[in-house]
């Protein structure tokens, strides 16, 4: 089974503390990292590539120092080693233009707002991590119970 | 400042007609010149000293008031050397006064009257035509007075409006405060409690998941998220524990050196009771995220300001130890030098005190922290310093300056910084609304005090200015 990691960026340990609890239930099957900030993230995808592992979804938070959310959705975009990856704006402070730039330039696939719901963080989670593992040709049945059975059958119709 | 084309031919006026030493008087400092609604037959040039008018209300002059009511009077206007007194009355030929006219200074003023008689007509026309650049001089000093009459107007109801909005805010503040206390009280209490509890209980049934409780609920560590993953994945290899018990160990045992410290058994141990670990952390944050909220609740208390009591005899040095102990956790690990010289006492609410000097103090503590200073050190000076020159300011001010050796705050933030929202904290949860400086600009202010900054690296000081003695009815 290939490792398949989503990572969380947010600059309070915290929150990060928080989703990776969140996503737990995941974790037999795929691998939760952390970062703290942009650049913090960058190092890890680059490593995590470097490894010759699986990115399926980046969960970014906007506002942290040293570079925001959107800057880093939008890095990881234009990065063709990524191309397949999903990216999540989790926020509480994102401006009007910040989200337009989310959507326009960080091509997010969704938009949580803080405070956020575990159940809902996961549907959502599942939902892009099928997507994920359908795109880049993974055989889905290794990963039966954490993907979204709904999308499954949709595409795979 | 009037144009040049109407200040020249007044120049001619002025000579002709106002520099006979028969037709000047003199009134001394308080004495009225001319009262509202009295005959006056002069045009009057001020050659030196000042005049200030005044009106009663049409609106009180003909209302039916009880007689021992006191008639409210309005400044018209003030004027000085080179203005034309009793220019309406005069040309109109109505030949009374609108205004009290009444001396601010001992005033020499030089006049003509409606007997005199106009000088070299052929050339220059009659009486009125030779005046026409006085009237045009007092058109256009109306028309100053009045737009700055509009645009003080519109500033003062500006600035009402916005006094208005924050005694709203403070109202709503107060409110809000109270409730949110109350709440956030109970989170904190019980967590403490529930805490308690579960270490007393662990500690009978397990004493290596009480430790790990323990570990977890009293974790002070601010470890980079960088550096905690390199290191949980390192005994996540070496170890070969699973991700999140490797996250746990990480966030305990710094090096390998500690791990040997702790041994295999503690070690085995944490691979699958890592839970308990995080039960404790867990309490942990929810009692740091429940101070947080306190102390968001209280900036924005002070920032809705309102409530601040002050009274006299207030001692500075008392605010600066009082905020030392109140940041006494914080300050363990750094060196404090104070040097406090005496002081007089004054006028504040120490309270307000306090919130400056731990507001300054912590940022310079955080600042070091995430700088990773070396040898962190805080000097803290106070005593008085004297300013000379300024007529219209204070001259005795406590002078309190903060130092750090921690790095620079970049040039072009140095004003930014003060602003609400701005923020350079990135660790933990007190990350800081960025409310800080704003709240000691803003209680600084209040006290018609000074805040300087001057920042290199390894030597940033904030030194506040506060007046010893307030000057009142000027806010």
């Amino acid at each position: 089974m290939e490792t398949i990691n989503i990572i969380c960026v947010d600059d309070q340990q915290e929150v990060l503390d928080s989703v990776m609890r969140d996503l737990r239930p995941l974790t037999p099957y795929v691998r939760l990292e952390e970062a703290s900030s942009v650049e913090d993230c960058m190092e890890l995808i680059n490593q995590i590539d470097d490894d010759g592992d699986h990115i399926a979804i980046i969960i970014s938070d906007q506002v942290m120092p040293g570079g925001n959310g959107t800057d880093l959705l939008g890095q990881v975009t234009s990065d063709r080693r990524f191309g397949k990856t999903r990216k999540v704006l989790l926020t509480g402070q994102a401006t009007h233009a910040d989200t337009i730039n989310a959507i326009n330039d960080g091509q997010i696939d969704n938009y949580v707002e803080k405070p956020w719901q575990q159940e809902r963080l996961l549907t959502i989670v599942k939902r892009l991590l099928t997507l994920y593992i359908l795109d880049a040709g993974l055989d889905h049945t290794e990963y039966m119970p954490v993907l979204d059975h709904e999308t499954l059958f949709k595409k795979l119709r | 400042m009037l144009p040049d084309h109407i200040t020249e031919p007044l120049e001619r006026l002025n000579s002709i007609y106002f520099s006979d030493p028969g037709r000047t008087i003199s009134i001394s400092k308080g004495e009225m010149l001319v009262g509202q609604g009295e005959e006056c037959h002069r045009l009057y040039l001020i050659l030196e000293g000042a005049l200030v008018a005044y009106r009663e209300a049409e609106r009180f002059r003909d209302a039916d008031l009880p007689t021992e009511t006191v008639t409210r009077k309005h400044e018209v206007f003030r004027a000085g050397p080179g203005s034309y007194v009793c220019v309406q009355a005069f040309f109109s030929r109505v030949y009374h006064s609108s205004n009290d006219i009444v001396a601010v200074e001992d005033t020499r003023l030089a006049y003509i009257d409606d007997t005199t008689e106009p000088v070299d007509v052929e050339h220059y026309g009659s009486m009125e035509h030779q005046f026409i650049p006085v009237l045009m001089h007092e058109l256009a000093a109306r028309n100053i007075r009045m737009f700055s009459h509009a645009t003080e107007k519109e500033e003062a109801q500006r600035l009402l409006q916005r006094a208005e909005m924050a005694s709203t805010l403070a109202q709503l503040s107060a409110g809000i405060a109270h409730e949110l206390n109350n709440a956030v009280g109970v989170i904190t209490r019980r967590t403490e409690f529930v805490a308690e509890h579960m270490a007393d209980f662990l500690a009978e049934e397990d004493k290596y998941n009480a430790r790990l409780f323990r570990y977890g609920y009293e974790d002070e560590s601010f470890i980079a998220a960088s550096d905690l993953r390199k290191r949980a994945r390192k005994y996540e290899r070496e170890l070969n524990m699973p991700q999140e018990a490797a996250k746990v160990l990480a966030h305990i045992i710094p090096d390998t050196e500690t791990l040997v410290k702790f041994g295999p058994e503690f070690v085995k141990h944490v691979r699958t009771n890592y839970r308990f670990w995080e039960l404790g952390h867990d309490l942990r944050d929810m009692q740091v995220a429940a101070r947080h909220a306190t102390g968001i609740v209280r900036a924005v208390k002070l920032l809705g300001g309102g409530n601040s009591t002050r009274q006299e005899g207030v001692d500075v040095a008392q605010s600066l130890s009082d905020a030392m102990n109140l940041l006494g956790n914080k300050l363990k690990h750094i060196t404090v030098h104070t040097d406090l010289h005496p002081m007089p006492t004054i006028t504040a609410d120490i309270t307000e005190l306090v919130q400056i000097w731990t507001n300054i103090i912590k940022n310079a503590y955080d600042a070091m922290e995430q700088g990773q200073t070396p040898d962190p050190t805080i000097n803290i000076s106070a005593g008085i310093s004297h300013a000379e020159g300024l007529k219209l300011l204070p001259t005795d001010y406590i002078r309190v300056s903060i130092s750090n050796n921690g790095p620079a705050i970049p040039e072009d933030i140095h004003e930014k910084i003060f602003q609400p929202n701005f923020t350079t904290k990135k660790l933990g949860l007190d990350f800081g609304l960025g409310l800080g400086l704003s709240i000691v600009r803003r209680v600084v202010d209040s006290y018609n005090g000074t805040i300087e900054l001057t920042s290199t690296d390894g030597n940033t000081t904030f030194t506040i200015n506060i007046p010893t003695t307030q000057i009142y009815g000027n806010n």
